[in-house]
Formats: structure tokens, sequence, C-alpha cells
């Protein structure tokens, strides 16, 4: 397969689920739109050296995440995005828990590094050995961290209504 | 919290983002400026450069935009850069250098720096100087083998762009490099040429934008008095024709018009037509 052909299908097949992943560390749809995109051009630069990587996905969720993290402290010197007030301004708070919000909520009173650990696992599903390439760090801090924003997110009470409700 | 709930929670929180199709074309263009940045060197796809210049929602230059192309109001004009002019057909016009020649082209070739407009080619072949930079800007008559490499937008007008190639023209050897950029939906297309080297293709080509407000006077090519009116009303100006009896001219066959081809109007303005007395 061509090298482009081949880079039209990995965009193709995790265009979505790359998006979705910048959403549920704390972008903004556009901003996790133009992230996804900054990391996969970045990707295309070295893409014979992708594909011949034992793992793409690793590849492109490391560059994701750096991209992830340089612009969030870009971010925190500038204006506070709307992503990261304590209260959306738009949120009905009056109605009943809404799905999402109350994942986003949870997910926001988690550390940067936890919360990037839980959405590599549980939502890209990465692998702890693909999460340690990934972050650069052991396989065993993986672990704990893992254990450690799980055992937060048990705890959390709007999760817990939420599975109370389910 | 088992795994499995967790999972499925993210999923469907995830799952609530609306996203849009891949913008493959926009990346590939993001990933050519930057190994155009990194390396020097003859660029061999150079749209990104198009979108420099260009306002509105299209291409990236800075920060990459993605998603579905989004409808921007049409933008009042926007100011030419210090020390150029504008030139164009109808809506679609280009920013160059105000030094530059217009139509200095010998056998269809430029000789120096210059936007064509009309095209004297002939039967005759002139070499190309090095270190000549010129554009063509065109109405009808594509080339058939034009290759739409690329597919962009000028300011919400969908465009397409041939990517810039050098070739060596033989004694005395100076290397041509050529882009070429279509607009289907006005007729207009520009070549794009330097006889210096790729990145002054892609800097030309990145001049190009819509004119909502403004109208090119069209060239003259071989329309008759009555054509070249019909074109001029498409594009919102008015034709004062004025019968001149020419010498070894078909009768009714437009002999000049004023201003020159290219010059920018506003719409309603006024464009004199000379044609053939019959």
């Amino acid at each position: 397969m061509s090298r482009d052909d081949d880079f039209s299908e990995y965009v193709a097949a995790r265009w979505p689920s790359l998006v979705r992943s910048a959403v549920l560390l704390g972008c903004t749809p556009t901003e996790a739109e133009d992230l996804a995109q900054s990391a996969l051009e970045r990707c295309l630069l070295k893409w014979s050296r992708v594909r011949a990587a034992d793992d793409r996905d690793a590849y492109v969720h490391r560059i994701l995440i750096n991209l992830f993290r340089s612009g969030r402290r870009r971010r925190w010197t500038h204006e506070k995005p709307a992503a990261f007030l304590p209260e959306q301004v738009g949120t009905d708070q009056t109605a009943g828990i809404d799905d999402t919000d109350a994942v986003m909520r949870a997910l926001d009173r988690l550390p940067g590094d936890q919360r990037t650990a839980v959405v590599l696992r549980y939502y890209a599903h990465l692998s702890e050995q693909q999460m340690a390439a990934v972050l650069g760090i052991a396989a065993g801090t993986v672990k704990s961290r893992l254990s450690r924003a799980v055992k937060a997110l048990a705890a959390d009470p709007d999760l817990a209504e939420l599975r109370g409700a389910r | 919290m088992i795994d499995s709930d967790l999972t499925d929670l993210l999923e469907r929180a995830g799952g609530k983002t609306e996203v849009g199709p891949p913008p493959i074309d926009a990346m590939r263009v993001g990933a050519t400026r930057r190994r155009r940045r990194r390396t020097a060197g003859v660029s061999v796809l150079g749209a990104a450069a198009v979108a420099a210049v260009i306002g509105g929602a299209t291409l990236l230059t800075g920060p990459p935009q993605a998603g579905p192309p989004v409808a921007t109001p049409a933008p009042t004009a926007a100011a030419v850069p210090d020390g150029m002019r504008l030139v164009g057909r109808g809506h679609v016009a280009i920013a160059v250098p105000a030094q530059w020649a217009t139509n200095a082209t010998r056998c269809g070739t430029a000789q120096e720096d210059t936007v064509v407009i009309e095209n004297d080619a002939t039967f005759c072949l002139s070499p190309r100087p090095a270190g000549v930079e010129s554009v063509e800007l065109m109405y009808r008559g594509l080339p058939p083998e034009f290759r739409a490499d690329q597919r962009f937008e000028i300011d919400g007008v969908p465009a397409e762009r041939q990517r810039t190639t050098c070739v060596a023209r033989d004694a005395p050897q100076v290397s041509v490099c050529t882009g070429m950029v279509n607009v289907p939906s006005l007729g207009v297309w520009f070549r794009a040429e330097s006889s210096t080297n790729a990145a002054e293709v892609d800097r030309i080509l990145a001049r190009i934008r819509i004119t909502p407000d403004q109208a090119g006077v069209p060239a003259i090519g071989s329309a008759s008095g009555e054509d070249y009116q019909d074109e001029l009303a498409e594009m919102g100006l008015k034709a004062k024709l004025e019968p001149k009896k020419v010498a070894h001219n078909v009768p009714g066959m437009v002999v000049a018009v004023s201003p020159a081809p290219g010059t920018m109007l506003s719409p309603g303005d006024t464009v004199t037509v000379t044609v053939a007395a019959r």
C-alpha cells in the first residue's frame, strides 16, 4: 500500500477517537480537532518511520499528548478557557444529571497526569506498555497512576450517582 | 469501579462529541509546510503557501483549523499590501509587486517580472531569462493536462492547485518552476512561473484572493463587442462601445478596452470598449 494510502487509512480509522480523546482530556471540540490535526500532521512528516515502528498508535498518542501538554502550558499563562472553569457557561445546573457532564466533571477533578492515564487506558485502550512509551514513564508508574485515578473516580460523587441511576 | 464501567462511561461521554471528517488534505499541506520550513530545497507541493495571505476560513497558516468549511461573511475589501497592486478578472484577483510589468512577454515567454493577462504566444520560441517571475491570469482554456493535486478554498470559493514542479530547460540552462491554481466556478486559472526557484512560485500563488467588492476588467482575447459586453455585465460592469475604423480587423471585434484588462473596478463602473467599425 502506498505511503499516502496508508496514512489516509490510518487517519480515517483513528480520527474520531483521537478527537474524542482530546475532548476527554479537556479540550473543546474545536481545540480537539486542531490538536488531532496537528498531531497527525507531525506524524505524516515522519510517516515512513511511524509505519515501520511496531506501534503507530503509541507514536501518534505520544505526539498528541505532548502537543496537548505544551498547549496547556501556553494556555495557562494567558486566559483560562471556558473548559477549565468550574461552572460551565450554559450548563443547565438544575436539570437532572447529564451523563456527559458528570463524566467530564469527574475527569476535571483528576490531576492532569491521572486524567491522561485514564483516557489513554479506558478510552484509547492503550496497553500499559504503550502508555509507558507514550508518557515516557516506567510501566510500574503507569500502574500506580492508574490505580490512584480509578480509586478517585470510584469515590467521585457525580459518578456514583450516575452508576446508581443505571 | 470495574474497568468496563469506566470504559463504558468514557465511550458514552466521548461519543457525545460530534466529529467531522478528517481534514486529510489540510494535514498533507501542513506536513509539507513543516518539511519545507526545516529543509531548504525545491518544494513539490506548495498549496500551503497559497493560504498564507488569504483571509477567511480556508487552509492553515498558523494554528490549524479543522472541521467542515464554515461559510464566512463576505469580507470587506482587504487592503492590498504596500508595494503591491491588484490585478484580476471579475471577482478573483492576485496581488503582484507594483513594479512588475504587464504582458512583458516575447513569443509568450516572460522576459522580465510580469503579470500576463493577454498572451501574445505566436509561432516562435523565446527562452526565459534566469531570475524572472511571472504569473498568467487566464480565463477558460485550462490545459487538459492540468491536475488538481490539491483542493482547497480561497475565501470560501473552491479552488484547485497543481503542485509546483521544476524543469531544466535547455541552452541556456535555466530551471523553470511552474505551479497552477484553478478556480473552476469562475473559469479563471493562474500559472505562476519562476526561473529563480520554486518558493517564488508558491509565494506568487499565495497572493490570490476573491474580491467580492471589486471586478477586474477581462482580457480581450478574441471577443466581439457583444460577447465582451456580456462578460462585463456578468461581473457588474458597464460597457461603452466605441466604433473605430481600424485596418485589418474583423468588424465588430474588440480592438482595445480602457481601463486596461486586469484593472480592478467597482461595481457599476464603465469600461470603454473600442470595436472595429463595420
